[in-house]
């Protein structure tokens, strides 16, 4: 392993993510509007309802709490004693976390679709291949340098969100609420699993599309599971409970594992030449 | 001599297309190849073969005693390449993206530092030095993609179409440079379309067309074996035809108010000092030079005798 060579290309990637306002902005942005518009507009509304909130989605809601199984989460969410702020709870803490996840996998996406397609695009990939630098250190490089940044902006977003929760939600939960430890399995087990994942599919993707655009349109594919997760949260489907969170998320490692083994057997100079030409 | 490059019978498809046919070119230490062809003929294939970025699918490749395709990086770690599109990185400067490059081939902080300034300085890039790649000129990138061939010393040099939008004094001086290196030892694989350039700097030729080799030698050598008829310019004042032996062939060209000018065709080099003397003895000559000259005219010569 050529170390100071990935270490240059890392660095090359994500100075031109820097340098590009169109990659970066949307990359705060979007995070941004999720971590703190969603739990201020989700608090305003619970604590301006006061004590009793009727109405259709309420019922819905309680129905949820209701069929949770008796254990660490239903506790969770009943130790308070008012209902908005068992509802509240459920939306800032559970409910957000599947949605929580499209920021690793869109920020992956994203930067992964540029590194990849883009360097294929601009004709640099040929010059790369025609340095000493092993095919291996090459996918890893380019894997590191999607899957940092998108490691880091959201761990930023958790940071953020947490502060709002914990800043403009003191007073009405009557207590910090976070991080629980579900946050932390979020953010440190199962994104960094689910932005390897996006990173790995758009290395595929990559390989066999002409430019960023292509990619960028494909690796929507990455999304729709995470969706498929949030939508299976909120009806009941599926509760994720820290067990498991903790299997999903190791699942999700060990299908990584495969898709990069697969990508390095897969992508010879010759293979990753053609692939640009 | 040894040979630093052997390529032994290589053939190379793409789907249908078939890019080199059973190719053979052995290049010694310190030469300088010039490996000629029209568009499409595989000379950008041959480079990309020759460093390992692809496989041949038959025929074997030896570089510096090393298969291209097992020890491509050992092969690729003692070689630079200005390819056709001389990429770089847009979003870094010029010093930026020679150190980028120097990492990758494995230079220490302070060595590379020192061999990108004194590229840079070599290349009449200081000042820009800072300048995003992104806004350069063609001519610009093209020295600042042989500045990055070059920054890790490389033993061989593989330069694709090295002067084409470069500017004639920049031509020059880069030939003059990779003249000087070749001096040092440094041997030289250059693909190009300019004849007249690769006539004095390059010290064997290959030619290739529809990926095979039709021809290769020195210029001696090759204008020893296609010596063939020499067409003359004559810019003249006096009555030519006369004067003209029987076996120059005359064709008149339009001259100018001071003199009048021919084109005359020998059959052989060897008649042309017979032509010129009896020339000379009866109209006043200004100019005499051949313009079907050396390279260029065997290249046509080669390409239709192997047809
Ligand atoms: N990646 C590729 N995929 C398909 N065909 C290719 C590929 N690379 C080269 N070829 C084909 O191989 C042949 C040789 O191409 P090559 O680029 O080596 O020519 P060249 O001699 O460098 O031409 P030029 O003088 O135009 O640069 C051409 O017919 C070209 O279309
Ligand atoms: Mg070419």
């Amino acid at each position: 392993m050529n170390r100071i060579a990935i270490k240059a290309i890392v660095k090359k990637d994500i100075d031109a993510i820097g340098s590009s306002i169109q990659m970066w902005l949307p990359m705060i942005l979007v995070p941004l509007i999720f971590v703190v518009v969603y739990p201020i507009i989700i608090l305003a509304s619970f604590q301006s309802g006061g004590n009793n909130i009727t109405g259709n989605g309420t019922e819905f809601l309680l129905k949820i709490i209701d069929t949770l199984p008796p254990g660490a989460i239903k506790g969770e969410i009943l130790a308070f004693p008012a209902l908005p702020q068992q509802i509240a709870y459920l939306f800032v803490n559970y409910l957000f976390s599947p949605l929580f996840m499209l920021i690793p996998v869109m920020v992956a996406s994203i930067i992964s679709a540029n590194s990849f397609a883009g360097e294929k695009e601009k004709k640099t990939l040929e010059t790369l291949l025609f340095s000493p630098i092993r095919e291996r250190d090459l996918l890893l490089a380019k894997v590191l340098a999607s899957f940092l940044p998108a490691q880091i902006i959201t761990i930023f977003s958790a940071l953020i969100y947490g502060a709002v929760i914990d800043i403009a939600g003191y007073r009405f939960f009557g207590s910090m609420i976070f991080p629980s430890g579900n946050w932390i399995l979020t953010v440190f087990w199962i994104s960094p699993a689910i932005s390897l994942l996006a990173v790995l599919i758009n290395v595929f993707i990559s390989a066999k599309v002409k430019g960023y655009q292509e990619a960028q349109q494909l690796s929507i594919i990455v999304i729709l599971p995470v969706i498929a997760l949030f939508i299976a949260q909120i009806t009941g489907f599926l509760f994720l409970g820290n067990l498991a969170s903790f299997l999903l998320g190791a699942a999700l490692f060990i299908l990584d594992a495969l898709c990069l083994r697969l990508a390095s057997k897969t992508f010879n100079r010759q293979k990753m030449f053609l692939s640009c030409h | 001599m040894e040979n630093l490059i052997t390529m032994d019978r290589v053939s190379k498809s793409f789907g249908h297309v078939r890019a080199l046919d059973q190719v053979s070119v052995s290049l010694g230490k310190g030469d300088i190849l010039g490996f000629l062809g029209p568009n499409a003929s595989g000379k950008t294939t041959t480079v990309r073969l020759l460093n390992g970025v692809i496989f041949p699918d038959d025929g074997v490749i030896r570089v510096m005693g090393y298969d291209s395709v097992k020890d491509g990086n050992e092969i690729r770690r003692r070689s630079g390449v200005l390819t056709e599109t001389a990429s770089l990185y847009d979003h870094m400067t010029a010093a930026e993206n020679l150190m980028f490059f120097a990492k990758l081939y494995g230079l220490a902080d302070d060595t590379a530092k020192k061999r990108s300034n004194d590229l840079l300085e070599r290349f009449h890039l200081s000042d820009r030095q800072k300048q995003k790649t992104g806004t350069f000129s063609t001519g610009l990138k093209k020295r600042l993609g042989i500045a990055k061939a070059l920054i890790h010393n490389p033993e061989i040099l593989y330069l694709d179409e090295p002067t084409s939008g470069l500017d004639p004094e920049s031509a020059r001086d880069l030939i003059r440079y990779i003249k000087e290196l070749n001096s040092g030892r440094l041997t030289v694989f250059v693909c190009t379309h300019n004849l007249a350039e690769a006539e004095h700097f390059c010290t064997r030729f290959v030619f290739l067309d529809k990926g095979r080799v039709i021809e290769g030698g020195t210029l001696t050598e090759l204008e020893a074996k296609y010596e063939g008829c020499v067409t003359l310019r004559v810019d003249y004042r006096g009555a030519i035809t006369a004067a003209l032996p029987k076996e120059a062939a005359f064709k008149p060209l339009s001259g100018n108010a001071s003199y009048d000018s021919a084109q005359l065709t020998v059959a052989t080099k060897k008649q042309v000092p017979a032509v010129i003397r009896a020339l000379a003895e009866k109209v006043d000559l200004y100019r005499v030079e051949q313009i079907n000259s050396g390279l260029e005219s065997l290249y046509f010569e080669i390409r239709r005798q192997a047809k």
